[in-house]
């Protein structure tokens, strides 16, 4: 069976891929970074026209505070923003991108808030000639809701210090993510002093309302993605579990069946936050792509059993009520812009994978997947990608085994070169542990693939 | 040298001129609680009658007394009955009652304070350090004597309280930080109290600059708390003269004062009664 | 690790840049509007006849006050000198908080009166909170003139009583 570029496949195994339909909005990266600078730059513009005189130690020490408090204090509501999970910008950017945004972002401002602590109180200090710690105790008591902000920032502190890589692979996530909610507090305690204590605010009542509006924006954005939509969607789409079934000793598929599920716009290669309302699980939200296409009013998820929660959807009985929110991720058929596609996905990364190769349009010869793997076993719904790569006419190379095994990294530039013929010119999907992707991507530079044209998703958040 | 006072206020204020009265006389008019703000010898007083209060002319009459002090006492007009003593022109017998009073009173307070407290600070007479406090006394007197109960009369800095400031609740006085404008250093609760602070030359916005400041064992700041104004005054001001270790122990043998100290680089230290008039903030 | 340390140092050249050109700019003549510390100073000339001390405008008092108690005003007043310095405060006061201090046409003869004016505006600010949050009656203090009366805690603690 032969598929041209403008036809869609109609997989053998009857699940019919989705028609094309007008891709929905999307806001991408650059437009999202200019935004953010441009507002960097008003609220710099604040402190510049706010500030008559400076002279001496004791001035540049204050101001130098000043200014690190607006970035922070900015930082920090850019940073809920990305969190949002705003339809547009998590099809624009993409969850992962953004996720890695916010770290950086996160490390920055919890950087420029301690600064700005130290630098104002430092300054104050120079210039009434007292001790760094009694001024300290000064502003902390006397002055209104600086202790409120203390109180913030040192939370604050503590949720950058445990989001930390090496904090954060010793906590387990369920602890990890509840401290990291904390930031709603920490934010919340440090607003106030922002507006009674702060020399850019005080009196000037055009920069509050726009701080406000800011403040307003996001948080009314947070709630209606985070909170209003998972609920409204719960109740539109009334999704059930169907039922479940072992992909493999460790594998599970979940299949689930609710109503006006094409109002999802769920595209291959999307994934949902999962919420299934069991006892043991209702508190947990966990991300699983789709590892097939939405059809038929049903969707389907592939999850290798790691960790406790994994091991309970095994025991899922139809009928349980699930919350989905999203769908979520870039990785999809919209950001392709070249006929030849590479697939290059290890561990769990293969789902999204598999539901983009069997929905992406190509001609035989088009499509190559590369799955890595350490063991036989680790290889995911096997059966499904060989039939579905026999009927499209598209290649797939296993790289089973341990580097030694293999006799070097397999995935290195020159073992792809050879792999795929013509590498510079696929377009390369790419899933897996960061650490995976990271080095890949690497060796697809090398290879000469341009960096648009790499598209990946980590699933490590 | 003439004294002018409303006819109705009179027999009030004779009453209170005399020295040490405290009796209050019989009530004129109905009175009302008042506040008042008055700019008077170089510096502001501020008058602040709570409970039953004064008559309106009661306060007028306090306040034309301030004036009246500052014309007889003032070191800055030639014309003034203090400067034209000092200069030989009249003698004690020749002047007021009242500059007889003061005088007396500068001469007591040099004598407990080894000469500390002069009466001749800058080489001619000059009671200043104790007539500004001796002036607020005299009118918190009179505000007494005209059926005040409660009322603050602050004079640039110098205190006279009577009664207390709501019912059951004493007066709080906060005492200015030397070094930092605007802050306090520490909360004096008292009634029927006089607190008066002694400090260098008036400070205005400027922080005390410890590299351009005084000796070595220098203070900032020193106030004194006890039960009348006058005394009160010229004790700070002796005992910032004495400087910490010696003005401290002077103050400690006093029996009715008690006196907290600031030093120029923001240390503190008190008498060691001074805990019961009041905290450090 | 490394975009991070980038965006600290990028940062820090930033605020050095700012800042220095800021310094550089800082103005140096008199401003036309004059400003002085809490409106309304009630504060007269001395006479021996009925002047009801508090409430009559006197020369030296603001135009343009703002009674404790209303909305936010600016307040002016006179040009503030001493042998030091001279300049204008400019205060704003909602309701019977100073919620902003700027100092302008700061001329001064010593460079540290200058720091020190600026410096301790922050601490203007919170000046009358100092005082209400202690909740004293009164205040005492080393002699201050008429003129640093204005910027004390006890002209603060007697506007919000006038």
């Amino acid at each position: 069976m032969t598929a041209t570029l403008n036809q869609q496949y109609v997989p053998a195994h009857g699940v019919r891929a989705p028609a094309g339909r007008a891709p929905a909005v999307r806001i991408g990266p650059t437009p999202v970074l200019v935004g953010i600078g441009a507002g960097a730059v008003a609220v710099l513009s604040l402190w510049w026209m706010n500030t008559t005189a400076i002279s001496g130690l004791g001035d540049y020490l204050t101001n130098a505070g000043r200014i690190t408090g607006l970035l922070a204090g900015y930082g920090a509501i850019i940073l809920l923003g990305l969190m949002a999970r705003v339809p547009a910008l998590e099809r624009g950017i993409g969850t992962d991108r953004l996720t890695r945004w916010h770290a950086m972002g996160g490390r920055y401002t919890v950087s420029m808030l301690v600064a700005h602590g130290l630098l104002i109180t430092w300054g104050y200090a120079v210039t009434a000639r007292t001790s760094v710690v009694g001024q300290g105790l000064s502003l902390i008591r006397d002055y209104p809701d600086v202790l409120y902000a203390t109180i913030g920032a040192g939370l604050f502190v503590v949720i950058g210090a445990v989001s930390a890589r090496a904090a954060r692979k010793r906590m387990s996530y369920e602890a990890w993510h509840l401290i990291h909610l904390g930031t709603y507090l920490a934010i919340a305690l440090s607003f106030l002093h922002q507006f009674s204590t702060g020399a850019d605010f005080a009196g000037n009542k055009p920069a509050q309302y726009a701080w406000s509006a800011l403040y307003g924006v996001v948080t009314a954005l947070l709630l209606w993605y985070r909170v209003v939509t998972p609920i409204r969607q719960a109740f539109r789409h009334r999704m059930r579990v169907e039922g479940v079934r072992m992909e493999g000793p460790d594998v599970v598929s979940v299949y689930l069946t609710g109503r006006h599920l094409d109002e999802l716009k769920a595209e291959p290669g999307q994934f949902f936050r999962w919420r299934f309302l069991t006892p043991e699980g209702w508190w947990a939200s966990n991300p699983y792509s789709l590892s097939a296409p939405v059809s038929g009013g049903r969707l389907r998820i592939t999850v290798k059993e790691a960790g406790g929660h994994s091991g309970q959807l095994a025991r899922l009985r139809p009928g349980t009520k699930v919350m989905a929110s999203g769908p979520y991720g870039a990785f999809t058929g919209g950001v392709r812009r070249r006929r030849k596609v590479l697939l290059i996905g290890a561990g769990v990364g293969i789902t999204p994978l598999r539901t983009l190769l069997e929905t992406l349009p190509g001609r035989p010869g088009d499509i190559t997947l590369i799955y890595r793997a350490r063991h036989m076993s680790d290889l995911v719904l096997r059966a499904e990608i060989e039939e579905i790569a026999f009927d499209r006419g598209a290649r797939v190379h296993y790289l089973v085994g341990s580097r030694e095994q293999l006799g070097g990294d397999p995935l290195g530039a020159e073992q792809l070169g050879w792999l795929v013929p013509n590498l510079k010119h696929h377009d390369v999907y790419l899933c897996g542990p960061e650490s995976l992707t990271a080095a890949t991507r690497e060796s697809l530079r090398e290879a000469g693939v341009s960096r648009r044209r790499i598209h990946h998703e980590s699933f490590e958040f | 040298m003439t004294l002018t006072v409303a006819a109705p206020a009179s027999g009030a204020l004779l009453a209170a001129l005399s020295p040490a009265t405290r009796a209050p006389g019989p009530g004129p008019a109905a009175g009302k609680p008042a506040r008042r703000v008055e700019e008077c010898m170089g510096t502001v007083f501020s008058i602040d009658v709570r409970g039953a209060g004064v008559p309106a002319d009661v306060l007028d009459a306090a306040v034309r007394r301030l004036h009246w002090v500052d014309a007889t006492f003032s070191t800055y007009r030639p014309d003034s009955v203090v400067s034209r003593l000092s200069r030989g022109e009249l003698t004690a017998e020749e002047c007021p009652a009242e500059v007889r009073e003061v005088l007396g009173l500068v001469r007591e307070a040099a004598a407990a304070s080894d000469g500390y407290f002069t009466e001749a600070p800058h080489g001619f007479l000059d009671p200043t350090g104790i007539v500004k406090g001796w002036a607020v006394e005299r009118a918190s007197d009179m505000l007494v004597a005209a059926g005040s109960t409660s009322h603050v009369v602050n004079g640039g800095g110098d205190v006279q309280l009577v009664g207390e400031s709501g019912a059951g609740r004493p007066w709080r006085v906060g005492i200015a930080h030397p070094l930092r404008p605007r802050q306090l250093v520490a909360v004096v609760s008292a009634r029927d109290a006089a607190v008066a602070t002694s400090g260098t030359a008036e400070r205005g916005r400027h922080i005390v600059d410890p590299h351009r400041g005084g000796p070595a064992d220098g203070l900032a700041s020193v106030t004194v708390a006890g039960p009348r104004l006058a005394w009160v005054d010229a004790c700070a001001t002796a005992a910032f003269a004495m400087g910490l270790d010696r003005g401290l122990a002077w103050l400690e043998s006093l029996p009715d004062v008690e006196g907290l100290f600031v030093t120029p680089n923001g240390r503190t230290q008190h008498t060691t009664g001074f805990p019961q008039w009041g905290a450090l903030t | 690790m490394r975009r991070f340390l980038y965006a600290l140092l990028g940062t820090v050249a930033g605020l050095g840049g700012l800042i220095g050109l800021k310094a550089n700019l800082t103005p140096s003549d008199a401003v036309a509007e004059t400003a002085a510390a809490p409106p309304a100073a009630a504060v007269a000339p001395s006479t021996e006849a009925n002047a009801p001390a508090g409430d009559a405008p006197a020369d030296d008092a603001p135009a343009g006050d703002a009674p404790a108690g209303t909305a936010a005003k600016t307040a002016t007043g006179k040009l503030a000198t001493n042998p030091y310095e001279s300049f204008q405060v400019k205060v704003t006061v909602s309701g019977t908080k100073i919620t902003k201090v700027e100092v302008a046409g700061l001329k001064t003869k010593d460079k540290k009166s200058e720091q020190i004016a600026t410096g301790a505006l922050p601490k203007l600010q919170q000046a009358t909170l100092a005082a209400n949050s202690a909740d004293v009656d009164t205040v005492s203090g080393a002699t201050f003139t008429t003129k640093s009366y204005r910027e004390s805690l006890q002209s603060a603690l007697d506007q919000a009583g006038l």
